[in-house]
Parts: structure tokens; C-alpha cells; sequence
């Protein structure tokens, strides 16, 4: 008897168990994230009965009759873009309002410190990837290729604003003749350094290199005034010269880094990752040695460079930081450090000026910390190899930059929507505004009709570099070729490789073996030192 | 026994002829039914554990990636992954790293120090043992992700070690876990995992008769015989226990060495156990093809340890 029973209550609770389960299947409302920063804003039931909104909310006012459909929008982005998201997103709902749309948006923020590529792609891969996502441009082709966004071509074309985006903006978003997203910053890449250690160390403080001579000479003269530097300011490690290395850096190696000074290294085409005529990747070039020997010479050979910071745990933060604390004198980086890694609200702000305009708060502020941190902070082009003597650029920098897309695997009938979010994300005013805060360059040719924007002192020079700057070589395939790269270059700050032939050898060999050795091609190596002092 | 089974399927029987829809579930339940509970243990474990191997050993024969064309499209390429791996240094690095990690960390770290630690517990008149008990219990209960970044604080250049350092005059001119990222990762674990062994070893001294020890002392043996014939074969199957689950553990150990060292594993790939490489590989590389080639490796590896353990548990029965 007493079994009987243990079996009428085992029957019961199954039949509980599904029921439960089932129940909270469909009582969900939707897609369920399962992600550790997300955060939902949802909009407050819109009442049909608010027939007494005054005169300057228009928009809210049309649709007081009918229900709004219910709809959710996922939004995956990295926190740099924290601001330009929650910008657009009450624009956008104001507009899908008068469309006749609840929108409500939730956010996939990846917090600074994530790998935002990786991220992303792992979510693609999942199935767990945002409608909309802010994703960085070089990887169109790959994300593209694996099916991961959805073509826009048919609504950039009805689009009037697509104009405003010049080629190149338009063509960094392209692959195999498809749009695939809509570009909401870009950047260009300089030597950021200290003017009051250069001061110091008695450089001048309005400083220009010609050549990659200039550089190390004012390396190591920073070098030879090390300890002076660390007692003024009060340090107990001094470097003269950063740029990024190894693989904790990721994409930024190749970027921020290396192909900094491989653009330089000789004359173009030679100075790529890929030769366009033969549609090979170049395995051997007197431009890829020199590189090598640039960062040999950088990490090894003059020891200039802080070996450890490319360790760290988060490689970005730290580099903003030992800028800011004076720990490095110059640094190889992105125009958006300006405001994003010193400025007044950036992740390292300079103490100086903290301190200096501590009394003020507002724009005010902002206004005192900017020409505070131009005392501080100076910026120079990347010279070529010899400045152009041997026919290389006089100077180089490189450009990327971010797009807003959508997934492909959204459902249809939130297409239209997701689009209706980019282009607002992408308007000229959020674009522009974002921008100027963020000492990011727009995107848009019309961001100069956007006073915050052309008011910007420091976006006007750096608008300069945009006339000499390249891409990368970014076709399939390239993120295995950049991964080699950070490979090589970390075995060089570990002193693995140590003279600039192993590292190209080794470059070549590692090449082949990614893409296939028919799809590589060795041109003529010219080993000569690239600085005797 | 057999009767009582018997007289309940008679019963069972009996109910099905006589009608009620309850009844004759009730009864199938009883009965052949049985299993049916297992089912959606069964389905679990086929979903979440089954399903995954066999679609990583696919996966490991295909060219699939992350990114780029073949993630959309992979074909089956054989056993290629499995050469390219072994042609891999980073991957023989890493296999060479996890063996002397597991070695160092877990089984001379983590298992000597956990059974000195319950000897210690176990004896009376020590001042302060509840107190290092509870440090030790502290280092396993908080979030893996925590404990690696208070390892990287306490490593780095201005953190605690370089502070003890300096007041013996010896200058760090680095950070600890950028010199010695192996090292790092060996003493953070053992001071992570000790806590497990402590209890294990705890609970199987509690085992062992208090008479037997004072049987011993009466007899005059000195306390290094008294734990080589007396305590030790007493826990010898304890001590094989904590070696297979410390084994499987730390082979599978990412999430502390990532958070302090990254998924490169330090400079020169000192510190790059297979796990992180497998990640490295997998979400850095998006080459997940490779990474599953190289976790069905690791699979087997580990099943070929544990058998090792499970012969030897036989042996010592046996002595």
C-alpha cells in the first residue's frame, strides 16, 4: 500500500514537472540573455488615454488611440560605446512610438577589460549575439563570410544619409560587393607622448620625428635622464617608448603597433601584409624585416620599451594608465585616447590637471582639463622608415574604426526596426555629438555642420592625418595572419627571438602553414640594421 | 524478498483487472515503468553530456571555425587536426606545463600540505588551529575570479610579495607573474585547493579508531611509525580518492591561471596550461576545430590517468 502511494506521488510530480515546465516556456516574454552584463531598460506602458500631452511632444501624441505592438531589441556593444547607445536609444523609441511600436531594448554591454572581438564572435558562434551590434569594422569580412550579419545593401540605398559617408567609410563595412554595416566612429594612430618629461629630459616639447632615427634617439636620450624623470615625478619605473606587443593586445598589436611601422618601412605596395597584384600574402619583404627590427631593437636590443605592460592583465588599461602616471614618455596609440584614455572623463585622467581644475564641475571643467591636458600631452605623425628618402610615406597612420549592424539570424519582422535603430545611431547629430565628446572622428562629412563637433580644436588637427591614412589589408583570412603576428612579436619581448631574420623566417614559415604556401609569395629581403645609434 | 516482489505484481495484477486508470499506472510504475524515472535524468545527461562529446569529436574532423567562410560551411577533413596539433609547440608546451602543474600543485602541493593540515587538526593542545583552518576554508570558498585577481595583485610589481621582498633588501624590478608565471600559477592553486584535501584527509583520520593509536603508542611505536603502519594504510584509499578528483580537477583548472596570466599563459607560454590553450585557441584564434582536436586529446589523457588510479586502488588493497 504504502508503495502505492510513493508511486501516485511520483505520478503527481512529473506530471507537475511538465506542466511547470511548459508553463514557464511560453509565459516568458522573450529571449532570455545569459550574459553577465546585461541590464534591460523597459519602456513604460504607453497608456492609451493620454490625450492631455502638451503641445511640444508631438510624436508622443499620435498614437493614443490604438495599442502599441510589443517589441524587444537586443543591442550588443562594447562599453566605448556606452554613450552613443544610450543617446539614440530615447530618440529611437520616440520615433517608433509615432510608428506605432513599444520598443523595449536590452542591452548587451561588454565591459571594458572584455575582449570585444572574441566576445562577439564566441556569441555569433552561440547563437546568443545581439539584433544590433557594434562590432569592429575589420572584422566585416569575417563575421560576413560566416553569415553573421545581415546584407544592408537594400536599405543604405533608400537611405539619404549614406551619402554622408565617404568611400572609404563605405567601403571598410563592404564585403563581396554587400554592405554589411554602417561605420559610427573611426580613428587614426599617432605617437602620443609627455611633454613635461620631454621638457625634462630636455627634448623639445612641440616635437615632430622625421624619421624612425628621431625616434630612438629621443628614446634613448629618456633613457639616459631615467632616474631625473623618476624622482620629479615621483615614479619608480620610467620607459621611454611603448608600443604594443604579444597577444594579450590582441588585434591591437597588429593594428595599434605594427602595421604602424611596417606602412612606414618601405615603398608601397611593398609595405603591406598583402600583395594585391599577385593576391598573395607576403611571406618575406625588406618592409616586414624592418618591422621586426623595429620591435627587436624597441624590446631587446636598446631596451627602451616596458616589456611587462604587454602582460598585464588588461593591456588596455594599463597602457592608459603608465601614460598618465608618466611612467611612459611616449606611446604608440589611437586618436581616441585623447579623450577616452586621459581626457577628464576618460579611464586614466592626467592628476595635474584633476588637481588644477578640481574647483570646477561641468563643461567648465571639461574645458579647463582640455587645455590642461594640451600642456601635458602631445601627439606626433608616425615617420616613415627615412621620412620618404627611399620612396616610403613621409609619414604613416591607420585607420579603422567601429560599425553598427544587424544579426542575421533576427527575426523578420524586427529587420525593419533594427534598421530604424541604426539610423539613428548613425544620424548626423548623435554621430557628431558622440563624437566630439569622445575626441573620436565622425564618420559623416556632415559632422562639420555640428557645432560641438567643429568646434573641437583638437579633431580639427587630427582631421589632418585622415589625407595619408591606410587600411588594413583586411580580406578572409587576415585575423589568422594577425594572430601570427602577435605570436612573433610576443616571442620577442620573451627574448625567444632576438634577431630580426629568426622572426621573419619564422613569420613566413608560420604564414604558409595558416593560409596555404600557394598563397604566399617571398620578395627580396634588404637585412640592413635599421638604427646603429 | 523474492515473495514480497512476488505478492506486488500479484497485486499489480489484480489491480489491472480491476479497473481504475490510477491503479493501473500506479502499477506499471511499480513495475517494468520503473525506468521511466530515469528518463529525464537520462535525457539531461544525453543533452548536456553525451551530445557534446560526440559533436566535439565531429567537430574535431571538420575545419570549422568561428569566423570567416567555414563557419558556415566546414567539411570533413579526417584526422588533419589531430596532426596539425602535435605539430604544434604551443600545444606540446602546454601538455608539458599541465603535467608538471598537476604534478607540483596537486599532488605534492595540494595533497601533502591538505594531509599535514588534517594531521594538525587532529592533534589537541595547538593553539590557532581553528584559525588557519578557516584561512584555509576562506581560499576555497571564494569566487575562483576573485582569488585570480587577488593573485595578481598580491604578484604584481607593487603588490605584496615585491613588498616582503624589499624589506629583505631583495629589489623586484618586475612583477612576480611576469617573471614567474608558472611558479605563480603552482603556489596560487595549492593555496587555492589545499581546503579539499584538508577535509578529505580530515574526515578519514575521524575514521580511524582512537584505541588503535593508543594500541600503538602502548605498543612503542614512535609517531613517524605510528603514522607509516597505522595511519597511512588506514588512508590509503582516501589518498587515492584525493588523487583522482585533485587529478581531474586540476587538469581542468582555467579559470585562476586565466585570470592571472591571460588565455597566452605568461611570457614565453610558461604558464599556458591546455586548458588555456584550448581557449587561446578557440575563442582567440577562432579556431575551434583545433581546440576540440586538442580537448578530446585532454579527454583521453585524463581517462588514461584515472584508470592508472583505479588499477592502483586494487593494489593497494591488496598491501
Amino acid at each position: 500500500m504504502a508503495q502505492k502511494t510513493g508511486a501516485y506521488v511520483a505520478i503527481a510530480f512529473i506530471i507537475g514537472i511538465i506542466i511547470g515546465a511548459l508553463g514557464g516556456y511560453f509565459a516568458a516574454p522573450g529571449k532570455t540573455v545569459t550574459t553577465t552584463a546585461v541590464s534591460t531598460t523597459t519602456v513604460t506602458k504607453y497608456a492609451t488615454t493620454t490625450a492631455t500631452t502638451t503641445a511640444t511632444t508631438t510624436a508622443t501624441t499620435t498614437a493614443t488611440t490604438t495599442a502599441l505592438k510589443k517589441v524587444t531589441l537586443t543591442i550588443e556593444y562594447g562599453e566605448p560605446w556606452k554613450d552613443l547607445i544610450d543617446m539614440a536609444i530615447p530618440i529611437f523609441k520616440q520615433k517608433m512610438r509615432a510608428k506605432g511600436y513599444d520598443v523595449t531594448i536590452q542591452k548587451i554591454m561588454l565591459p571594458y577589460g572584455t575582449n570585444f572581438v572574441s566576445r562577439l564572435a564566441s556569441d555569433f558562434a552561440a547563437g546568443t549575439a545581439g539584433d544590433v551590434v557594434v562590432y569592429d569594422s575589420f572584422m566585416t569580412a569575417a563575421f560576413a563570410s560566416a553569415g553573421y550579419l545581415l546584407p544592408l545593401d537594400t536599405y543604405v540605398q533608400s537611405w539619404p544619409d549614406w551619402k554622408e559617408f565617404p568611400p572609404a567609410m563605405q567601403k571598410i563595412v563592404e564585403y563581396k560587393g554587400h554592405v554589411y554595416g554602417v561605420m559610427v566612429d573611426t580613428d587614426v594612430r599617432m605617437i602620443w607622448y609627455r611633454k613635461d618629461i620631454f621638457k625634462l629630459a630636455g627634448l623639445p616639447t612641440n616635437w615632430q620625428p622625421k624619421t624612425w632615427k628621431d625616434i630612438f634617439d629621443a628614446a634613448l636620450k629618456l633613457k639616459s635622464k631615467a632616474s631625473e624623470i623618476e624622482k620629479a615625478l615621483g615614479i619608480n619605473e620610467f620607459y621611454p617608448f611603448y608600443i604594443p606587443a604579444g597577444t594579450k593586445w590582441g588585434e591591437g598589436t597588429t593594428m595599434q603597433g605594427f602595421y604602424m611601422v611596417l606602412l612606414g618601412a618601405d615603398k608601397p605596395p611593398y609595405n603591406r601584409l598583402y600583395d594585391y597584384k599577385t593576391d598573395k600574402w607576403i611571406g618575406k619583404s625588406t618592409a616586414l624585416y624592418r618591422a621586426f627590427a623595429f620591435y627587436i631593437d624597441v624590446y631587446q636590443k636598446l631596451k627602451i620599451g616596458p616589456i611587462q605592460y604587454n602582460f598585464a592583465s588588461d593591456v588596455w588599461g594599463t597602457h592608459r594608465k603608465v601614460f598618465s602616471e608618466g611612467k611612459v614618455a611616449m606611446d604608440v596609440g589611437g586618436s581616441w585616447e585623447w579623450a577616452e584614455g586621459w581626457g577628464p572623463k576618460g579611464v586614466a585622467p592626467l592628476k595635474a590637471c584633476k588637481m588644477q581644475c578640481s574647483g570646477q564641475s561641468g563643461s567648465a571643467y571639461d574645458t579647463c582639463y582640455f587645455n590642461c591636458e594640451a600642456k601635458y600631452v602631445g601627439y606626433a605623425k608616425m615617420p616613415g622608415f627615412k621620412g620618404g628618402a627611399e620612396g616610403e610615406p613621409k609619414y604613416v597612420t591607420i585607420s579603422g574604426g567601429w560599425a553598427i549592424a544587424i544579426n542575421a539570424k533576427i527575426p523578420a519582422y524586427k529587420r525593419e526596426i533594427a534598421w530604424e535603430f541604426i539610423k539613428v545611431v548613425a544620424s548626423r547629430d548623435v554621430l557628431a555629438k558622440f563624437a566630439a565628446e569622445k575626441g573620436k572622428i565622425c564618420p559623416r562629412i556632415d559632422a562639420t555642420q555640428v557645432p560641438e563637433y567643429a568646434n573641437n580644436a583638437y579633431l580639427k588637427n587630427i582631421t589632418e592625418y585622415l589625407k595619408f591614412t591606410d587600411f588594413r589589408d583586411a580580406l578572409p583570412g587576415y585575423t589568422k595572419v594577425s594572430k601570427i603576428i602577435q605570436q612573433i612579436t610576443e616571442e620577442i619581448l620573451s627574448g625567444t627571438i632576438t634577431d630580426p631574420m629568426t622572426a621573419l623566417n619564422k613569420y613566413d614559415q608560420m604564414l604558409k602553414s595558416a593560409v596555404g604556401a600557394n598563397n604566399v609569395e617571398e620578395l627580396p629581403v634588404n637585412t640592413e640594421p635599421i638604427y646603429t645609434g | 524478498m523474492v515473495q514480497g516482489k512476488n505478492e506486488s505484481v500479484f497485486q499489480a495484477r489484480e489491480d489491472l483487472s480491476s479497473g481504475g486508470i490510477i491503479d493501473k499506472l500506479a502499477s506499471f510504475f511499480e513495475g517494468r515503468g520503473a525506468f521511466l524515472f530515469l528518463v529525464p535524468a537520462l535525457v539531461l545527461i544525453g543533452i548536456f553530456v553525451i551530445f557534446p562529446v560526440v559533436w566535439d569529436v565531429y567537430i574535431s574532423m571538420t575545419n570549422a571555425s568561428l569566423v570567416g567562410p567555414s563557419a558556415k560551411h566546414y567539411i570533413f577533413i579526417g584526422i588533419q587536426n589531430y596532426f596539425r596539433l602535435f605539430q604544434d609547440f604551443l600545444f606540446l608546451n602546454s601538455l608539458k606545463v599541465s603535467f608538471a602543474f598537476t604534478i607540483l600543485s596537486a599532488l605534492i602541493g595540494q595533497a601533502i600540505l591538505g594531509l599535514a593540515l588534517a594531521l594538525v587538526m587532529r592533534m589537541e593542545d595547538i593553539k590557532g588551529k581553528m584559525l588557519v583552518a578557516t584561512v584555509v576554508f576562506i581560499a576555497w570558498v571564494i569566487p575562483e575570479v576573485v582569488a585570480g585577481y587577488a593573485w595578481s595583485a598580491v604578484t604584481d610589481k607593487q603588490g605584496l610579495v615585491s613588498a616582503i621582498l624589499s624589506l629583505f633588501g631583495v629589489k623586484t624590478e618586475y612583477s612576480l607573474y611576469f617573471t614567474h608565471p608558472f611558479e605563480v600559477i603552482v603556489v596560487a592553486n595549492i593555496w587555492r585547493g589545499t581546503a579539499f584535501s584538508m577535509i578529505l584527509f580530515t574526515a578519514a583520520l575521524e575514521g580511524i579508531p582512537k584505541y588503535i593509536y593508543e594500541a600503538a603508542e602502548v605498543d612503542g611505536a614512535t609517531p613517524w611509525q605510528r603514522f607509516r603502519y597505522v595511519v597511512f594504510p588506514l588512508i590509503s584509499q582516501a589518498i587515492l580518492v584525493d588523487f583522482i578528483l585533485i587529478t581531474i580537477w586540476t587538469f581542468g583548472v582555467f579559470t585562476l591561471p586565466y585570470m592571472i596570466l591571460g588565455p597566452g599563459g605568461g611570457i614565453g607560454n610558461a604558464g599556458q596550461l591546455w586548458t588555456l590553450y584550448i581557449y587561446f585557441k578557440a575563442i582567440n584564434n577562432f579556431d575551434i576545430a583545433l581546440a576540440a582536436a586538442a580537448s578530446n586529446v585532454m579527454f583521453v589523457i585524463v581517462l588514461a590517468l584515472i584508470l592508472a588510479y583505479l588499477w592502483s586502488m586494487k593494489y593497494f588493497r591488496r598491501w
